[in-house]
């Protein structure tokens, strides 16, 4: 047995003894098993948003762009150093507040709560769904191939190993063990990619050296404008790469539940510090050691590989099974949080919500685990018989859920005249704008990406809609009094608490009144 | 300045030298969330 198929079940081992842990350390009521009874401290909450939301992309995707593109990739990197702290500073502190005064436990049904209206739990849960299932699908082939090079088993087994042991810890012990692997699995990557990168620039001579020999190559590579200079001056492409991982996460439901289950609002505050001293560590690194893998490896045949080949060049062979249990779990930490989204917005946010409203908490947690079971038998029949393209899953379906999302959850706590017609108007906008700018080709016609269109276009939709409605759907006066508890620093007074207001306690059935 | 061009040096240093003030300026203005940690009130 290789020393890096070693790793690989050591490390599977340990995932999913931290499933079984979290699953008699957990409450089994939906609050427990959903948001991990809100008792997260700063470490695991900036470590399972950071871990989570980097994917595999990272060690393949980034590796690649850096080989084909050099710097100009440091565009997406820069973008992405920032988005943990504006993630937590912006909704952080905030949301974990409001959530937590109108009672919610899933970050769609936060939405209906916030924005009182079965509709838009119809329109966002769908959405989301359809989005994250594409994303964790995107992660279930790239755990697969990763697993297939390492071992040489077939795909179809190696998927099967790769999804077997995702479901096992998610069905356990829900997101507690989600954020506890999360966190184990971030530290795994930085360990991982920080020790790659230092062994490639001694192998190369150091920073400066290896750009002087990039720079023989083919000087563009040293320029913020691609290999043959097709990016200069193309502003809308380069915004669309600074945003799409900077303030992109904000509408992304897996991560932002994150703010949901922390232990108090003000743990946004150091996580917030550490997501970014991560994010220096981690994020430079795979773009750095695509580009200088050129020097050492300029015949690749698959730029993806970049970084796995560079691996095994500079590196001993046990190190080798640490960078591969590091790229394992990149993949690995986001499929988990997708899968228990996508189980959680199937089961509390469309089965509970829409078909049988009166299940128990225990009921709830058992829907959401037959759920996760069913979604990765799915996934892995299409992945097995027809995998898809990755990269291009990813890129989409990350861009429709931040277009369709973030002026919904910056605006919920944000700004007070945001009712359910801005956030239905801009929710269907974003989305609709996006899809069709992509499906239509227009990113290459007129070199604007599909994320910046989508956010302008929910944003002024968020803002028109409200406006021009603000007569006919005034935000309910529960809604504004939370807003302004929330906007206090200071703790929840007892009375605010979900269930103790007669108001806020009957929230769910007051919006389908309305209706 | 490490054999790169001065645009592509001023940007992966100024950016990120950008967050690192950012992070800084969000730490001395949420220096008070701390009130949060106490018991909800009655």
């Amino acid at each position: 047995m290789s020393i890096e198929i070693l790793f690989l079940i050591i490390y599977f081992i340990a995932m999913a003894g931290i499933g079984v842990w979290a699953m008699k350390k957990g409450q089994n009521d939906s609050e427990g098993f959903l948001l991990g009874g809100r008792s997260i401290g700063p470490g695991v909450t900036a470590l399972r948003l950071q871990s989570s939301s980097m994917s595999g992309y990272m060690f393949m995707g980034a590796g690649s762009m850096g080989y084909t593109q050099g710097y100009f990739g440091m565009w997406y990197a820069l973008g992405d150093l920032g988005g943990g702290i504006l993630n937590l500073s912006v909704l952080g502190r905030r949301m974990r507040k409001l959530s937590q005064i109108l009672g919610s436990i899933t970050s769609i049904e936060y939405l209906e709560h916030r924005y009182p209206s079965k509709w838009i739990r119809l329109i966002a849960a769908p959405v989301a769904l359809f989005c994250m299932f594409f994303y964790l699908l995107a992660q279930f082939i790239a755990g697969g191939r990763g697993l297939e090079m390492v071992t040489g088993v077939s795909f179809p087994v190696a998927l099967a190993i790769a999804i077997g042991v995702i479901v096992l810890y998610t069905f356990l012990g829900g997101y507690l063990a989600v954020a506890y692997t999360d966190f184990v699995q971030a530290i795994i990557m930085v360990v991982g990619m920080v020790w790659v990168l230092i062994a490639t620039l001694i192998a190369i001579g150091g920073f400066t050296k290896g750009n002087e020999a990039i720079g023989a190559i083919n000087p563009n590579m040293l320029t913020m404008w691609g290999a043959d200079l097709g990016y200069q001056g193309q502003w809308g492409v380069i915004i669309g790469a600074l945003l799409v991982f900077s303030i992109g996460y904000m509408g992304w439901p897996h991560v932002v539940v994150s703010h949901m289950a922390m232990k108090k609002p003000s743990v946004a505050r150091t996580a917030g510090a550490y997501s970014l001293i991560f994010n220096l560590l981690f994020i430079p690194g795979p773009y750095l050691v695509g580009m200088f893998a050129l020097i050492l490896l300029p015949n690749l045949a698959n730029p993806e590989t970049a970084i796995f080949e560079v691996a095994d060049a500079v590196l001993p062979t046990f190190a080798v099974g640490i960078v591969m249990a590091a790229i394992m779990a990149a993949i690995m930490s986001t499929a988990d949080a997708l899968l228990l989204q996508a189980g959680t917005i199937a089961s509390q946010d469309i089965y509970a919500r829409f078909i049988n409203k009166k299940m128990s908490d225990r009921q709830m947690v058992w829907v959401s685990r037959i759920t996760v079971l069913v979604l990765a038998v799915i996934g892995f029949a299409i992945a097995a018989f027809e995998p898809p393209a990755v990269a291009a899953i990813v890129i989409f379906s990350t861009t429709v859920l931040g277009s369709a999302f973030v002026p919904a959850y910056v605006c919920a706590v944000w700004w007070k005249k945001a009712n359910t017609v801005g956030a239905i108007s801009s929710m269907v906008a974003g989305t609709l704008v996006s899809v069709l700018w992509t499906v239509s080709g227009a990113p290459y016609a007129t070199g604007i990406d599909p994320m910046v269109t989508g956010i302008l276009a929910s944003t002024v939709a968020m803002i028109i809609g409200s406006l021009a409605s603000q007569k006919t759907h005034p935000v309910p006066e529960h809604i504004v009094r939370a807003l302004d508890e929330t906007a206090k620093i200071g703790p929840i007074p007892a009375k605010m608490i979900m269930g103790q207001d007669a108001m806020l306690a009957s929230q769910a059935e007051m919006a389908g009144r309305d209706e | 300045m490490f054999g790169l061009p001065t645009f592509t040096t001023v940007v992966i240093l100024g950016v990120p030298t950008l967050w690192i003030i950012y992070t800084v300026v969000f730490m001395w203005l949420s220096r008070g969330w701390k009130r949060e940690d106490v018991e909800e009130t009655p």
